[in-house]
């Protein structure tokens, strides 16, 4: 009991850590990312400086993120006067708490048995790098998200403001319309590896395909898939292309306007975590969650595998991070009718139709069995 | 285990009862949020995986926030705010508590001592597997039937939609 | 107390207090989002039979019932705009037309 508490608590702590780690370097990537692609220098002024000798430490401008941290933190905490003050302190965090929980459901790691490393407190215990090892997880993962948008609309409508209310009006249309498409798309992934579990889906992705020559990721398997999960995530958080509810040139910040200090970094923070959230499922339903191609290293290194799952873990989803970050840089904006005309007439009908190969595909494949 | 159930009732309990209490529609709605979710936990306690994930993902996912949406949307500010009590109260709660203590009586004539020492444990019951496949073998038409209500939801809707449009007398 | 005793309860006690609610509210979203509240309670009670007898009867209705209320949901809240194009209320007690 206390030795599942123990493993419980350490796991939650390191997913907490990552979590909000990879948030922080990732608003740091957007400022470079961004700088490069425009081609100008970013980030570079924020440094340390070491006590005594007179060495700055500047780290690619790694600092600046705390340096944002201390500025929110030191800004005026303003409430609208004709807000309502308990619904407007409490819509942050309705956005930013659902965001951590999704983080429950994702495997960074296989079985692995303390007892052999820590010795005999854990004896004959085995435990999944889960923090939350449930049947449904692709299912919890979607409903979990579905709340954040009962946040995004009381901040609008607590603000009492007419950007924030039509930021809010925006963003719940948009998040009601693409959360359609997001479920419809991890279906096809669901019915492949015949399991709503996600660590079954990881072992499914074991081995592979074509003769050798392509390991057997869900990227492969169904790259269509894989196009319209990314693209109805990123309409999900609200990124350029898909960013009207808060196009800052239409209407200041949309729903967060009237927000400042800490209580906006809420808002801010819950998107750089919900990027990381986006690439962690993308990396277990198309990636191979943590094994890498052609080379079983938990066979070969069975005592190193609790170190090396979880870092090949990361270093796959800031891969995918990056590249939505990327994205971001890349594309114009879309206007509101061809945002919701492009969700419901083109995304919509083409998972439903994606849905419908990829089950006469496997009806095919398990008629020749 | 049980303590945990006891919680999650009450807290579901407190939040229907704050329904009551408060007077604008939004928070009532925030209160409904709160009683959908804390009895989604109760349904995940006593193993009901499923019916949490239907809770959270249909009620709070969907119907709750077209709701929100609504009352974001109307922004009212009418009589029925001001004093939200109907004339006829006290009859009612009179038929009320009638239908209450029936319902009172009938449920404590079910749950006897027999019946609930006969409980077996629900284990892995109504999982995800399990659940799936008894109510797609057992209640399949059922399942049809449901997605025919759904379209012609959205059909009646657009049409409403449309007619509103075609016609001013309605 | 047992489980199966707590969750019929709590059940009869969200009904109750929905219906309470229908009958005293004169706000038109709030009656609807008090049957809600009743709809809920319902279903808690079912599953709880769903446990008492062991089978899967009680809980396959009530998730035919998320379906139901799905659908029942749309309908309400687009005769509830058109009431509001209407007479620009949600007081039901200026909608008495058919008060004979």
């Amino acid at each position: 009991m206390i030795a599942d508490l123990v493993v419980t608590f350490v796991f939650i702590l390191f997913a907490m850590v990552m979590l909000l780690g990879l948030a922080t370097l990732l608003t740091w990537v957007e400022r470079k990312l961004s700088a490069m692609m425009a081609d100008r220098i970013g980030a570079n002024r924020c440094y340390v400086k070491i006590p005594l000798i007179n060495v700055k430490l500047i780290a690619l401008g790694l600092f600046h993120a705390m340096a944002d941290g201390l500025k929110m933190m030191s800004k005026e905490r303003f409430i609208p006067k004709d807000a309502d003050k308990f619904l407007f302190l409490l819509a942050p965090w309705i956005v930013f708490a659902p965001v951590l929980l999704m983080f429950a459901l994702i495997p960074f790691g296989g079985i692995i048995y303390p007892e052999k490393i820590f010795g005999s407190f854990f004896a004959g215990k085995a435990y999944l790098m889960q923090i939350a090892p449930l049947d449904g997880g692709a299912l919890i993962i979607l409903a979990i998200s579905g709340i954040c948008i009962i946040g995004v609309v009381l901040a609008g409508w607590a603000s009492n403001n007419k950007y924030s209310l039509l930021g809010s009006i925006r963003a719940a249309s948009q998040m009601i319309s693409y959360e359609v498409a997001l479920g419809l798309s991890l279906l096809p992934m669901v019915l492949t590896y015949g399991s709503l579990d996600l660590h079954t889906m990881i072992v499914a992705q074991q081995g592979s395909m074509l003769g050798g020559v392509l390991p057997a990721w869900g990227i492969f398997l169904s790259p269509l898939t894989a196009i319209i999960y990314l693209t109805a995530a990123t309409a999900e958080n609200k990124r350029i292309p898909f960013d009207i509810p808060e196009a800052e040139s239409e209407i200041i910040a949309g729903f967060f306007t009237e927000y400042s200090g800490m209580r906006m970094a809420l808002f801010m923070f819950a998107e750089f975590a919900e990027i990381v959230i986006i690439s962690c499922v993308f990396v277990v339903f198309f990636l191979g969650g943590y094994n890498l191609p052609y080379w079983d290293f938990a066979g070969s290194f069975p005592r190193l595998a609790i170190v090396l799952w979880p870092t090949i873990f990361f270093i796959k989803v800031f891969i995918v991070s990056c590249f939505q970050i990327l994205v971001r840089w890349s594309l114009p904006r879309f206007r509101y009718d061809q945002l919701l005309t492009f969700g419901w007439k083109f995304l919509l009908p083409l998972a439903m139709v994606n849905i419908t190969v990829v089950t006469l595909f496997l009806w095919l494949v398990q008629k020749h069995q | 285990m049980l303590k945990l159930h006891l919680l999650f009732c009450c807290l579901a309990v407190a939040s229907a009862v704050v329904m009551l209490l408060v007077r604008h529609p939004m928070k009532m709605a925030l209160a409904l949020v709160a009683t959908m979710l804390n009895l989604a936990i109760v349904y995940g306690l006593s193993g009901a995986h499923v019916l949490a994930i239907g809770q959270v993902l249909i009620y709070v996912g969907a119907v709750m926030i077209f709701m929100i949406y609504v009352v974001m949307l109307l922004d009212i500010k009418d009589s029925s705010l001001v004093r939200p009590l109907s004339r006829y109260l006290f009859a009612a709660v009179v038929v009320l508590l009638l239908i209450a203590g029936i319902s009172y009586h009938q449920l404590a004539n079910t749950v006897t001592t027999q019946t609930l020492q006969a409980i077996t444990p629900v284990g892995d019951m109504l999982s995800f597997r399990q659940f799936s496949e008894h109510f797609l073998e057992e209640y399949w038409l059922h399942f049809e039937l449901s997605s025919v209500l759904l379209l012609v939801t959205t059909v009646a809707a657009i049409t409403v939609l449309n007619f509103k449009k075609g016609t001013e007398s309605l | 107390m047992n489980q199966v005793e707590l969750l019929f309860y709590g059940g009869l006690l969200i009904v109750i207090i929905g219906l309470l609610g229908v009958i005293s509210r004169k706000n038109l979203l709030s009656i609807l989002m008090f049957q809600e509240l009743s709809l809920n309670g319902v279903n808690l009670v079912l599953v709880a039979g769903s446990i008492l007898h062991h089978n899967y009867h009680g809980a396959i209705l009530s998730f035919i019932t998320f379906i139901v209320t799905a659908a029942e949901m749309a309908i309400a809240i687009l005769i509830l705009l058109l009431l509001i194009k209407k007479r620009k209320t949600l007081d039901v007690t200026f909608y008495s037309e058919l008060k004979g």
